[in-house]
Protein backbone atom coordinates (compact mmCIF):
# COMPACT_ATOMS: atom_id res chain seq x y z
CA UNK A 1 0.00 0.00 0.00
CA UNK A 2 3.15 2.48 0.56
CA UNK A 3 4.49 3.78 -2.40
CA UNK A 4 7.90 5.29 -3.57
CA UNK A 5 7.80 8.44 -1.60
CA UNK A 6 6.11 7.24 1.40
CA UNK A 7 2.80 8.11 0.49
CA UNK A 8 -0.40 5.74 0.09
CA UNK A 9 -1.13 4.80 -3.42
CA UNK A 10 -4.86 4.57 -4.58
CA UNK A 11 -5.50 1.23 -4.97
CA UNK A 12 -8.08 -1.13 -6.17
CA UNK A 13 -11.15 -2.72 -5.28
CA UNK A 14 -10.86 -2.79 -1.46
CA UNK A 15 -13.93 -5.13 0.13
CA UNK A 16 -12.10 -4.97 3.67
CA UNK A 17 -10.36 -3.22 6.62
CA UNK A 18 -7.37 -3.95 6.47
CA UNK A 19 -7.13 -4.89 10.29
CA UNK A 20 -9.22 -7.65 9.05
CA UNK A 21 -7.53 -11.34 9.47
CA UNK A 22 -7.70 -13.64 6.76
CA UNK A 23 -10.53 -16.16 8.53
CA UNK A 24 -12.46 -13.29 9.31
CA UNK A 25 -12.49 -12.35 5.64
CA UNK A 26 -13.34 -16.03 4.25
CA UNK A 27 -16.40 -15.88 6.91
CA UNK A 28 -18.11 -12.69 4.97
CA UNK A 29 -17.04 -13.91 2.15
CA UNK A 30 -18.97 -17.55 3.19
CA UNK A 31 -22.18 -15.09 4.32
CA UNK A 32 -21.61 -12.55 0.97
CA UNK A 33 -22.10 -16.11 -1.27
CA UNK A 34 -25.02 -16.98 0.80
CA UNK A 35 -26.86 -13.34 0.38
CA UNK A 36 -25.98 -13.67 -3.48
CA UNK A 37 -27.56 -17.04 -3.83
CA UNK A 38 -30.96 -16.29 -2.05
CA UNK A 39 -30.85 -13.26 -4.43
CA UNK A 40 -29.76 -15.20 -7.98
CA UNK A 41 -32.89 -17.79 -6.82
CA UNK A 42 -35.37 -14.76 -5.85
CA UNK A 43 -35.15 -13.71 -9.74
CA UNK A 44 -36.08 -15.55 -12.94
CA UNK A 45 -34.55 -18.02 -14.86
CA UNK A 46 -33.91 -19.72 -11.45
CA UNK A 47 -36.91 -18.77 -9.90
CA UNK A 48 -38.66 -20.75 -12.33
CA UNK A 49 -38.68 -23.50 -10.50
CA UNK A 50 -41.14 -21.87 -8.04
CA UNK A 51 -43.34 -19.89 -10.23
CA UNK A 52 -46.38 -22.13 -9.48
CA UNK A 53 -49.66 -22.29 -7.30
CA UNK A 54 -49.89 -25.32 -5.39
CA UNK A 55 -48.84 -26.47 -2.79
CA UNK A 56 -50.01 -23.41 -0.55
CA UNK A 57 -47.90 -23.07 2.20
CA UNK A 58 -48.82 -21.37 5.53
CA UNK A 59 -51.87 -19.74 3.85
CA UNK A 60 -49.49 -18.26 1.10
CA UNK A 61 -49.86 -19.29 -2.99
CA UNK A 62 -45.84 -21.48 -3.81
CA UNK A 63 -44.02 -18.23 -5.56
CA UNK A 64 -45.67 -15.89 -2.84
CA UNK A 65 -43.81 -18.53 -0.06
CA UNK A 66 -40.71 -18.99 -1.88
CA UNK A 67 -40.31 -14.98 -2.09
CA UNK A 68 -40.91 -14.62 1.53
CA UNK A 69 -38.75 -17.85 2.42
CA UNK A 70 -35.96 -16.42 0.92
CA UNK A 71 -36.28 -13.17 2.57
CA UNK A 72 -36.41 -15.07 5.91
CA UNK A 73 -33.11 -17.30 4.82
CA UNK A 74 -31.39 -14.03 4.69
CA UNK A 75 -32.67 -12.33 8.04
CA UNK A 76 -31.60 -15.37 9.60
CA UNK A 77 -28.52 -15.22 7.83
CA UNK A 78 -27.86 -11.69 9.09
CA UNK A 79 -28.65 -12.70 12.60
CA UNK A 80 -26.14 -15.25 12.36
CA UNK A 81 -23.80 -12.66 10.87
CA UNK A 82 -24.30 -10.68 13.89
CA UNK A 83 -23.89 -13.03 16.17
CA UNK A 84 -21.05 -14.08 15.15
CA UNK A 85 -19.29 -10.61 14.78
CA UNK A 86 -20.68 -9.82 18.39
CA UNK A 87 -18.75 -13.22 20.09
CA UNK A 88 -15.86 -12.25 17.89
CA UNK A 89 -15.54 -8.65 19.28
CA UNK A 90 -15.93 -9.87 23.12
CA UNK A 91 -13.24 -12.69 22.24
CA UNK A 92 -10.95 -9.51 21.10
CA UNK A 93 -12.14 -7.70 24.19
CA UNK A 94 -11.26 -9.94 26.66
CA UNK A 95 -8.28 -11.46 25.09
CA UNK B 1 -74.21 11.42 12.68
CA UNK B 2 -73.45 10.37 9.29
CA UNK B 3 -71.44 7.50 9.40
CA UNK B 4 -68.45 9.17 7.15
CA UNK B 5 -68.57 11.68 10.00
CA UNK B 6 -67.20 9.27 12.26
CA UNK B 7 -64.54 7.70 9.86
CA UNK B 8 -63.41 10.99 9.41
CA UNK B 9 -63.23 12.13 13.36
CA UNK B 10 -61.26 9.34 13.40
CA UNK B 11 -58.52 9.50 11.29
CA UNK B 12 -58.44 13.66 12.47
CA UNK B 13 -57.56 12.06 15.75
CA UNK B 14 -54.86 10.39 14.37
CA UNK B 15 -53.65 13.40 12.65
CA UNK B 16 -54.03 15.54 15.86
CA UNK B 17 -51.63 13.24 18.10
CA UNK B 18 -48.93 12.72 14.92
CA UNK B 19 -48.84 16.65 15.07
CA UNK B 20 -48.32 16.87 18.54
CA UNK B 21 -45.96 14.03 18.47
CA UNK B 22 -43.90 15.22 15.52
CA UNK B 23 -43.79 18.85 17.33
CA UNK B 24 -42.99 17.42 20.94
CA UNK B 25 -40.30 16.02 19.71
CA UNK B 26 -38.57 18.99 18.49
CA UNK B 27 -39.22 21.02 21.46
CA UNK B 28 -36.47 22.44 23.78
CA UNK B 29 -33.37 21.37 21.31
CA UNK B 30 -30.98 23.32 20.01
CA UNK B 31 -31.33 25.23 16.63
CA UNK B 32 -28.26 23.81 15.10
CA UNK B 33 -27.69 22.23 11.57
CA UNK B 34 -26.50 18.55 12.88
CA UNK B 35 -29.48 18.55 15.43
CA UNK B 36 -31.60 19.50 12.68
CA UNK B 37 -30.64 17.12 9.92
CA UNK B 38 -29.52 13.74 11.79
CA UNK B 39 -30.51 14.56 15.63
CA UNK B 40 -27.51 14.88 17.23
CA UNK B 41 -26.20 11.40 15.81
CA UNK B 42 -27.73 9.69 19.19
CA UNK B 43 -31.15 7.95 17.85
CA UNK B 44 -31.30 4.73 19.74
CA UNK B 45 -32.26 1.45 17.91
CA UNK B 46 -36.10 1.24 18.36
CA UNK B 47 -36.40 5.26 17.08
CA UNK B 48 -34.12 4.30 14.07
CA UNK B 49 -36.11 0.89 13.43
CA UNK B 50 -39.47 3.24 13.27
CA UNK B 51 -37.71 5.77 11.40
CA UNK B 52 -35.96 3.70 8.44
CA UNK B 53 -39.42 1.29 8.20
CA UNK B 54 -41.68 3.64 8.18
CA UNK B 55 -39.74 5.44 5.36
CA UNK B 56 -39.25 2.35 3.49
CA UNK B 57 -43.01 0.98 3.58
CA UNK B 58 -45.54 3.93 2.19
CA UNK B 59 -48.81 4.44 0.49
CA UNK B 60 -46.88 2.43 -2.40
CA UNK B 61 -47.21 -0.45 0.14
CA UNK B 62 -51.23 0.23 1.11
CA UNK B 63 -52.17 1.08 -1.38
CA UNK B 64 -50.39 0.49 -4.56
CA UNK B 65 -49.13 -2.95 -2.77
CA UNK B 66 -53.01 -4.21 -2.56
CA UNK B 67 -53.42 -2.48 -6.13
CA UNK B 68 -50.90 -4.65 -8.08
CA UNK B 69 -52.14 -7.42 -6.22
CA UNK B 70 -55.59 -7.24 -7.81
CA UNK B 71 -54.60 -5.92 -11.02
CA UNK B 72 -51.21 -7.43 -11.68
CA UNK B 73 -51.29 -10.22 -9.34
CA UNK B 74 -47.92 -12.58 -9.69
CA UNK B 75 -46.01 -9.73 -10.64
CA UNK B 76 -46.70 -7.88 -7.04
CA UNK B 77 -44.02 -10.76 -6.04
CA UNK B 78 -41.29 -8.60 -6.67
CA UNK B 79 -41.49 -6.33 -3.52
CA UNK B 80 -41.64 -9.49 -1.29
CA UNK B 81 -37.99 -10.33 -3.17
CA UNK B 82 -36.47 -6.78 -2.55
CA UNK B 83 -37.52 -6.73 1.08
CA UNK B 84 -34.42 -8.07 2.41
CA UNK B 85 -31.01 -7.42 -0.16
CA UNK B 86 -30.83 -3.59 -0.11
CA UNK B 87 -31.12 -4.20 3.57
CA UNK B 88 -28.41 -6.72 3.49
CA UNK B 89 -26.00 -4.03 1.30
CA UNK B 90 -26.94 -1.70 3.94
CA UNK B 91 -25.51 -3.94 6.84
CA UNK B 92 -22.24 -3.64 4.56
CA UNK B 93 -22.14 -0.36 3.91
CA UNK B 94 -24.16 1.36 6.56
CA UNK B 95 -22.19 0.96 9.58
CA UNK B 96 -19.40 2.50 7.25
CA UNK B 97 -20.98 5.65 6.03
CA UNK B 98 -22.05 6.20 10.16
CA UNK B 99 -18.77 5.83 10.71
CA UNK B 100 -17.24 8.56 7.81
CA UNK B 101 -20.09 10.86 8.28
CA UNK B 102 -19.23 11.12 12.30
CA UNK B 103 -15.96 11.88 11.46
CA UNK B 104 -16.28 14.13 8.71
CA UNK B 105 -18.93 15.64 10.33
CA UNK B 106 -21.49 14.90 7.12
CA UNK B 107 -24.94 15.63 6.81
CA UNK B 108 -25.96 14.21 3.65
CA UNK B 109 -25.10 11.80 1.10
CA UNK B 110 -24.04 15.44 -1.16
CA UNK B 111 -21.83 15.44 1.71
CA UNK B 112 -20.33 12.32 1.32
CA UNK B 113 -19.93 12.61 -2.55
CA UNK B 114 -17.93 16.24 -2.10
CA UNK B 115 -15.47 14.68 0.43
CA UNK B 116 -15.19 11.61 -1.45
CA UNK B 117 -14.36 12.86 -5.12
CA UNK B 118 -13.52 16.13 -3.97
CA UNK B 119 -15.96 17.70 -6.20
CA UNK B 120 -18.89 20.66 -5.46
CA UNK B 121 -20.52 19.55 -9.21
CA UNK B 122 -21.37 15.90 -8.11
CA UNK B 123 -23.50 17.10 -5.21
CA UNK B 124 -25.05 19.65 -7.12
CA UNK B 125 -26.11 17.79 -10.19
CA UNK B 126 -26.97 14.42 -8.19
CA UNK B 127 -28.85 16.51 -5.98
CA UNK B 128 -30.87 18.35 -8.85
CA UNK B 129 -31.46 14.67 -9.99
CA UNK B 130 -32.84 13.64 -6.65
CA UNK B 131 -34.92 16.36 -6.21
CA UNK B 132 -37.26 15.06 -9.08
CA UNK B 133 -37.34 11.78 -8.07
CA UNK B 134 -38.16 13.20 -4.43
CA UNK B 135 -41.09 15.11 -5.86
CA UNK B 136 -42.02 11.96 -7.56
CA UNK B 137 -42.14 9.69 -4.39
CA UNK B 138 -44.09 12.28 -2.18
CA UNK B 139 -46.71 12.28 -5.32
CA UNK B 140 -46.57 8.84 -5.10
CA UNK B 141 -47.57 9.71 -0.40
CA UNK B 142 -50.05 12.45 -1.40
CA UNK B 143 -51.46 10.67 -4.00
CA UNK B 144 -52.38 7.90 -1.40
CA UNK B 145 -53.75 10.51 1.08
CA UNK B 146 -55.99 11.92 -1.29
CA UNK B 147 -57.56 8.67 -2.08
CA UNK B 148 -58.49 7.45 1.23
CA UNK B 149 -59.81 10.92 2.74
CA UNK B 150 -61.89 11.21 -0.36
CA UNK B 151 -62.95 7.32 -0.36
CA UNK B 152 -63.50 6.97 3.43
CA UNK B 153 -65.52 9.91 4.15
CA UNK B 154 -67.44 8.93 0.80
CA UNK B 155 -66.45 11.81 -1.24
CA UNK B 156 -67.13 14.33 1.45
CA UNK B 157 -63.65 15.31 1.80
CA UNK B 158 -62.13 16.62 -1.84
CA UNK B 159 -59.00 14.58 -2.89
CA UNK B 160 -57.22 18.38 -2.91
CA UNK B 161 -58.61 18.53 0.68
CA UNK B 162 -57.58 15.33 1.93
CA UNK B 163 -53.91 15.56 0.58
CA UNK B 164 -53.73 19.07 1.92
CA UNK B 165 -54.84 18.35 5.30
CA UNK B 166 -52.41 15.58 5.86
CA UNK B 167 -49.51 16.55 4.07
CA UNK B 168 -50.27 20.45 5.69
CA UNK B 169 -49.19 18.96 9.21
CA UNK B 170 -46.44 16.84 7.76
CA UNK B 171 -44.68 19.91 6.56
CA UNK B 172 -45.52 21.49 9.93
CA UNK B 173 -43.85 18.79 11.86
CA UNK B 174 -40.93 18.34 9.87
CA UNK B 175 -40.35 22.41 9.57
CA UNK B 176 -40.89 22.49 12.87
CA UNK B 177 -38.74 19.45 14.14
CA UNK B 178 -36.56 18.47 11.24
CA UNK B 179 -35.74 14.89 11.89
CA UNK B 180 -36.00 14.35 15.40
CA UNK B 181 -39.93 15.47 14.16
CA UNK B 182 -40.07 12.72 11.30
CA UNK B 183 -38.52 10.02 13.78
CA UNK B 184 -40.97 9.88 16.79
CA UNK B 185 -44.32 10.58 14.73
CA UNK B 186 -42.79 7.67 12.37
CA UNK B 187 -42.66 5.29 15.46
CA UNK B 188 -46.31 6.06 16.08
CA UNK B 189 -47.39 5.81 12.47
CA UNK B 190 -45.18 2.65 12.15
CA UNK B 191 -47.11 0.56 15.23
CA UNK B 192 -50.58 2.30 13.59
CA UNK B 193 -50.16 1.24 10.19
CA UNK B 194 -48.98 -3.00 11.14
CA UNK B 195 -51.80 -3.76 13.53
CA UNK B 196 -53.80 -2.05 11.20
CA UNK B 197 -52.64 -3.92 8.34
CA UNK B 198 -52.71 -7.17 9.94
CA UNK B 199 -56.34 -6.56 11.20
CA UNK B 200 -57.77 -5.81 8.04
CA UNK B 201 -56.14 -8.12 5.64
CA UNK B 202 -56.63 -11.32 7.85
CA UNK B 203 -60.52 -10.14 8.05
CA UNK B 204 -60.91 -9.55 4.88
CA UNK B 205 -59.67 -12.71 3.60
CA UNK B 206 -61.35 -14.88 6.45
CA UNK B 207 -64.81 -13.04 5.86
CA UNK B 208 -64.34 -13.07 1.85
CA UNK B 209 -63.23 -16.66 1.69
CA UNK B 210 -63.01 -18.52 5.08
CA UNK B 211 -58.94 -18.07 4.91
CA UNK B 212 -56.39 -17.54 2.71
CA UNK B 213 -56.06 -21.56 1.43
CA UNK B 214 -59.30 -20.96 -0.40
CA UNK B 215 -58.62 -17.61 -1.50
CA UNK B 216 -55.56 -18.46 -3.29
CA UNK B 217 -57.45 -22.40 -4.88
CA UNK B 218 -60.46 -20.14 -6.15
CA UNK B 219 -58.31 -17.20 -7.95
CA UNK B 220 -55.74 -20.11 -9.54
CA UNK B 221 -59.15 -21.63 -10.67
CA UNK B 222 -60.93 -18.54 -12.03
CA UNK B 223 -57.32 -17.17 -13.40
CA UNK B 224 -54.65 -19.34 -13.61
CA UNK B 225 -52.08 -17.17 -14.44
CA UNK B 226 -52.83 -14.05 -12.70
CA UNK B 227 -50.51 -14.99 -9.52
CA UNK B 228 -47.64 -16.44 -11.54
CA UNK B 229 -45.15 -14.34 -14.26
CA UNK B 230 -44.78 -15.18 -17.53
CA UNK B 231 -47.51 -17.66 -18.08
CA UNK B 232 -50.19 -17.30 -19.98
CA UNK B 233 -52.68 -14.77 -18.35
CA UNK B 234 -49.86 -13.25 -16.23
CA UNK B 235 -48.89 -9.81 -16.15
CA UNK B 236 -45.52 -9.79 -16.10
CA UNK B 237 -42.46 -11.84 -17.90
CA UNK B 238 -39.93 -13.08 -16.24
CA UNK B 239 -36.96 -10.20 -17.47
CA UNK B 240 -39.17 -7.46 -16.08
CA UNK B 241 -39.92 -8.68 -13.03
CA UNK B 242 -35.98 -9.68 -12.40
CA UNK B 243 -34.74 -5.75 -13.60
CA UNK B 244 -37.21 -4.55 -11.13
CA UNK B 245 -35.64 -7.01 -8.47
CA UNK B 246 -32.46 -6.04 -9.49
CA UNK B 247 -33.24 -2.01 -9.54
CA UNK B 248 -34.81 -1.93 -6.26
CA UNK B 249 -32.18 -3.86 -4.18
CA UNK B 250 -29.59 -1.92 -5.56
CA UNK B 251 -31.26 1.49 -5.61
CA UNK B 252 -33.04 0.91 -2.36
CA UNK B 253 -30.53 2.23 0.18
CA UNK B 254 -29.53 4.99 -2.09
CA UNK B 255 -32.41 7.31 -1.50
CA UNK B 256 -31.04 10.29 -0.37
CA UNK B 257 -33.17 10.58 2.77
CA UNK B 258 -33.04 6.86 3.52
CA UNK B 259 -28.69 7.36 3.13
CA UNK B 260 -28.90 10.14 5.52
CA UNK B 261 -30.17 7.98 8.02
CA UNK B 262 -26.74 6.28 8.49
CA UNK B 263 -26.18 9.89 10.39
CA UNK B 264 -28.62 9.44 12.86
CA UNK B 265 -26.63 6.57 14.56
CA UNK B 266 -23.98 4.33 15.32
CA UNK B 267 -23.01 1.24 13.45
CA UNK B 268 -23.81 -1.29 15.98
CA UNK B 269 -27.36 0.40 16.37
CA UNK B 270 -28.08 0.28 12.45
CA UNK B 271 -26.53 -3.23 12.29
CA UNK B 272 -29.45 -4.11 15.16
CA UNK B 273 -32.33 -2.32 13.09
CA UNK B 274 -31.47 -4.41 9.96
CA UNK B 275 -31.81 -7.36 12.53
CA UNK B 276 -35.44 -5.93 13.89
CA UNK B 277 -36.70 -5.37 10.53
CA UNK B 278 -37.94 -8.01 9.56
CA UNK B 279 -40.58 -8.73 12.09
CA UNK B 280 -42.20 -5.43 10.68
CA UNK B 281 -41.71 -5.95 6.90
CA UNK B 282 -43.35 -9.58 7.56
CA UNK B 283 -46.83 -6.95 7.59
CA UNK B 284 -46.61 -6.94 3.46
CA UNK B 285 -48.05 -10.68 3.63
CA UNK B 286 -51.80 -9.23 5.11
CA UNK B 287 -51.04 -5.87 2.93
CA UNK B 288 -51.01 -8.53 -0.26
CA UNK B 289 -54.08 -10.21 0.93
CA UNK B 290 -56.36 -7.31 0.49
CA UNK B 291 -55.55 -7.05 -3.26
CA UNK B 292 -55.67 -10.48 -3.74
CA UNK B 293 -58.86 -10.45 -1.74
CA UNK B 294 -60.54 -8.25 -4.21
CA UNK B 295 -59.61 -9.85 -7.43
CA UNK B 296 -62.67 -12.29 -7.85
CA UNK B 297 -65.25 -10.10 -5.53
CA UNK B 298 -64.86 -6.69 -7.46
CA UNK B 299 -64.70 -6.04 -11.08
CA UNK B 300 -61.93 -4.30 -12.87
CA UNK B 301 -64.67 -1.27 -14.47
CA UNK B 302 -66.88 -1.01 -11.44
CA UNK B 303 -63.09 -0.26 -9.60
CA UNK B 304 -61.36 2.27 -12.03
CA UNK B 305 -57.91 2.65 -10.69
CA UNK B 306 -56.67 -0.63 -8.54
CA UNK B 307 -55.08 1.21 -6.30
CA UNK B 308 -58.51 1.94 -4.85
CA UNK B 309 -59.45 -1.87 -4.22
CA UNK B 310 -58.71 -1.46 0.03
CA UNK B 311 -60.81 1.71 0.40
CA UNK B 312 -63.76 0.38 -2.22
CA UNK B 313 -63.53 -3.53 -0.51
CA UNK B 314 -63.91 -1.83 3.15
CA UNK B 315 -66.25 0.67 2.09
CA UNK B 316 -68.91 -1.16 -0.56
CA UNK B 317 -67.61 -5.09 -0.18
CA UNK B 318 -67.73 -5.81 3.76
CA UNK B 319 -69.28 -2.99 4.72
CA UNK B 320 -67.46 -2.13 8.31
CA UNK B 321 -68.78 0.28 10.85
CA UNK B 322 -67.52 3.68 10.24
CA UNK B 323 -65.18 3.36 13.52
CA UNK B 324 -63.51 0.54 11.96
CA UNK B 325 -63.31 2.56 8.18
CA UNK B 326 -61.31 5.41 10.00
CA UNK B 327 -59.30 3.13 12.02
CA UNK B 328 -58.35 1.70 9.04
CA UNK B 329 -58.00 5.48 7.06
CA UNK B 330 -55.60 6.18 9.67
CA UNK B 331 -53.06 3.04 9.02
CA UNK B 332 -52.94 3.83 5.59
CA UNK B 333 -52.60 7.57 6.65
CA UNK B 334 -49.90 6.63 8.58
CA UNK B 335 -47.93 4.43 5.79
CA UNK B 336 -48.47 7.75 3.94
CA UNK B 337 -47.19 10.01 6.11
CA UNK B 338 -44.16 8.26 7.52
CA UNK B 339 -42.62 8.32 4.06
CA UNK B 340 -43.54 11.61 3.62
CA UNK B 341 -42.26 13.47 6.50
CA UNK B 342 -39.04 11.38 5.83
CA UNK B 343 -39.19 12.47 2.07
CA UNK B 344 -39.53 16.09 2.42
CA UNK B 345 -37.00 16.18 5.35
CA UNK B 346 -35.12 14.89 2.71
CA UNK B 347 -35.45 17.32 -0.24
CA UNK B 348 -35.01 20.24 2.04
CA UNK B 349 -31.74 19.17 3.30
CA UNK B 350 -30.65 18.01 -0.53
CA UNK B 351 -31.79 21.29 -1.95
CA UNK B 352 -30.31 23.38 1.01
CA UNK B 353 -27.10 21.55 1.53
CA UNK B 354 -26.29 19.54 -1.16
CA UNK B 355 -27.02 21.92 -3.95
CA UNK B 356 -27.47 25.71 -2.87
CA UNK B 357 -24.37 25.51 -0.31
CA UNK B 358 -22.56 24.30 -2.95
CA UNK B 359 -23.09 26.65 -5.32
CA UNK B 360 -22.78 30.06 -2.62
CA UNK B 361 -20.61 28.13 -0.26
CA UNK B 362 -20.44 31.13 2.22
CA UNK B 363 -24.14 31.33 4.45
CA UNK B 364 -24.15 30.79 7.65
CA UNK B 365 -25.14 27.83 9.66
CA UNK B 366 -28.32 29.74 11.18
CA UNK B 367 -29.38 31.17 7.80
CA UNK B 368 -28.52 27.40 6.38
CA UNK B 369 -31.38 26.44 8.59
CA UNK B 370 -33.49 28.70 7.88
CA UNK B 371 -33.11 28.31 4.13
CA UNK B 372 -33.81 24.24 4.75
CA UNK B 373 -37.11 24.80 6.76
CA UNK B 374 -38.58 27.43 3.52
CA UNK B 375 -37.14 24.52 1.51
CA UNK B 376 -39.63 21.89 2.96
CA UNK B 377 -42.57 24.42 2.82
CA UNK B 378 -41.48 25.27 -0.97
CA UNK B 379 -40.44 21.30 -1.64
CA UNK B 380 -44.06 20.35 -0.37
CA UNK B 381 -46.09 23.06 -2.42
CA UNK B 382 -44.23 22.23 -5.46
CA UNK B 383 -45.30 18.25 -4.98
CA UNK B 384 -48.71 19.07 -3.79
CA UNK B 385 -49.51 20.75 -7.04
CA UNK B 386 -48.14 18.35 -9.27
CA UNK B 387 -49.81 15.13 -7.19
CA UNK B 388 -52.56 14.91 -9.43
CA UNK B 389 -51.14 14.58 -12.34
CA UNK B 390 -49.79 11.56 -12.86
CA UNK B 391 -49.83 7.55 -13.14
CA UNK B 392 -50.87 4.76 -10.42
CA UNK B 393 -48.72 4.84 -7.00
CA UNK B 394 -45.97 2.13 -7.84
CA UNK B 395 -45.53 3.18 -11.57
CA UNK B 396 -44.77 6.38 -9.68
CA UNK B 397 -42.31 4.94 -7.81
CA UNK B 398 -40.84 2.85 -9.95
CA UNK B 399 -40.02 5.92 -12.51
CA UNK B 400 -38.60 7.59 -9.06
CA UNK B 401 -36.15 4.30 -8.51
CA UNK B 402 -34.62 4.82 -11.96
CA UNK B 403 -32.99 8.03 -10.99
CA UNK B 404 -31.44 7.14 -7.80
CA UNK B 405 -30.01 3.69 -8.87
CA UNK B 406 -27.84 5.85 -10.32
CA UNK B 407 -26.04 6.99 -7.47
CA UNK B 408 -25.27 3.10 -6.59
CA UNK B 409 -21.44 3.20 -8.27
CA UNK B 410 -20.79 6.57 -6.94
CA UNK B 411 -21.40 5.10 -3.38
CA UNK B 412 -20.06 1.68 -3.75
CA UNK B 413 -16.86 3.19 -5.86
CA UNK B 414 -16.67 5.67 -3.52
CA UNK B 415 -16.15 3.30 -0.31
CA UNK B 416 -14.54 0.37 -1.86
CA UNK B 417 -13.01 1.06 -4.92
CA UNK B 418 -9.24 3.47 -4.89
CA UNK B 419 -8.89 3.99 -8.03
CA UNK B 420 -12.81 5.85 -8.66
CA UNK B 421 -12.46 9.67 -9.65
CA UNK B 422 -14.60 12.54 -9.99
CA UNK B 423 -14.51 12.92 -13.71
CA UNK B 424 -15.87 8.79 -13.77
CA UNK B 425 -18.39 9.20 -11.27
CA UNK B 426 -19.99 12.66 -12.90
CA UNK B 427 -19.93 10.96 -16.24
CA UNK B 428 -21.23 7.62 -15.06
CA UNK B 429 -24.16 9.72 -13.24
CA UNK B 430 -24.73 11.75 -16.28
CA UNK B 431 -24.43 9.27 -18.73
CA UNK B 432 -27.13 6.57 -16.96
CA UNK B 433 -29.44 9.27 -16.04
CA UNK B 434 -29.61 10.06 -20.05
CA UNK B 435 -30.11 6.94 -20.52
CA UNK B 436 -33.00 6.88 -18.15
CA UNK B 437 -34.43 9.66 -19.30
CA UNK B 438 -34.57 9.26 -22.54
CA UNK B 439 -36.73 5.61 -22.21
CA UNK B 440 -38.78 7.56 -19.91
CA UNK B 441 -39.83 10.11 -22.23
CA UNK B 442 -39.64 8.65 -25.42
CA UNK B 443 -41.65 5.78 -24.57
CA UNK B 444 -39.44 3.60 -26.48
CA UNK B 445 -39.34 -0.10 -25.67
CA UNK B 446 -36.63 -1.16 -23.57
CA UNK B 447 -34.34 -4.21 -25.12
CA UNK B 448 -36.11 -7.31 -23.66
CA UNK B 449 -38.53 -4.95 -21.76
CA UNK B 450 -35.45 -4.60 -19.13
CA UNK B 451 -36.71 -1.30 -16.98
CA UNK B 452 -34.61 1.96 -18.22
CA UNK B 453 -33.25 2.78 -14.81
CA UNK B 454 -31.60 -0.72 -14.83
CA UNK B 455 -30.26 -0.05 -18.41
CA UNK B 456 -29.28 3.37 -17.52
CA UNK B 457 -27.27 1.87 -14.60
CA UNK B 458 -25.34 -0.36 -17.04
CA UNK B 459 -24.06 2.22 -19.27
CA UNK B 460 -23.17 4.20 -15.86
CA UNK B 461 -20.48 1.35 -14.63
CA UNK B 462 -19.14 0.99 -18.58
CA UNK B 463 -18.43 5.15 -17.65
CA UNK B 464 -17.78 5.09 -14.24
CA UNK B 465 -14.75 2.50 -14.39
CA UNK B 466 -13.36 3.64 -17.91
CA UNK B 467 -13.09 7.64 -17.29
CA UNK B 468 -11.65 6.93 -13.79
CA UNK B 469 -8.97 4.68 -14.84
CA UNK B 470 -8.11 7.39 -18.16
CA UNK B 471 -8.11 10.47 -15.38
CA UNK B 472 -5.51 11.28 -12.64
CA UNK B 473 -6.29 8.94 -9.72
CA UNK B 474 -7.10 10.68 -6.22
CA UNK B 475 -4.16 10.38 -3.72
CA UNK B 476 -3.99 7.46 -1.59
CA UNK B 477 -3.90 9.31 1.49
CA UNK B 478 -7.18 10.85 0.92
CA UNK B 479 -9.26 7.31 -0.22
CA UNK B 480 -8.02 5.38 2.35
CA UNK B 481 -10.07 7.24 5.19
CA UNK B 482 -13.48 6.20 3.29
CA UNK B 483 -12.27 2.53 1.87
CA UNK B 484 -10.31 1.90 4.95
CA UNK B 485 -13.21 3.01 7.23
Amino acid sequence: MEGKNGNLKPRGLVLFREKTTAHDRKVYIGFAIFFVLCWIAAIFPVAEIANKVHPIIFGMYFFFFYEVMLAGLQAVAAFCLFRWEYRKKSMEVQS
Amino acid sequence: MNPWIISLVVMLAYLVIALYIGMLAGKGRDASLEEYVTGKRKFGIVVVLFLTAGTWFSSFLFLGGPGWAYSKGGALMFITAYVMPPFILWYWIGPKVSRIGAKLKLLTQGDFLKERYKSRALPVIVGFISMIAFIQYICVQLKGTAYLFNVFTAGNIPMWLGALIAYGIVVIYVTSSGVRGAAWSDVLQGIIMIVVAWGIGMYLVYHLYDGPVNMFNAISKAKPGHLLIGKEGSHMGGATFSSLIILSSIGGMMWPHLFMKAYVTDGRTIKKSILLFPIIAIFIIPVFFIGFAGILKVTPDVLGAGDRILPYLIYNVVKVSPFIIGIVGAGALAASMSSADAITHGAGTVFVQDIMHNIKMDIPEKRLLLYMRIAICVVGAIAYLLTFLSQTLVGLLIGGYGFIVQIAPLIYGGLFWGRATKEGAISGFVAGTAINIFFVFSHLPTPFGINSGLLGLMVNIVFFVVVSYLTKPQSGEHVKQFLDE
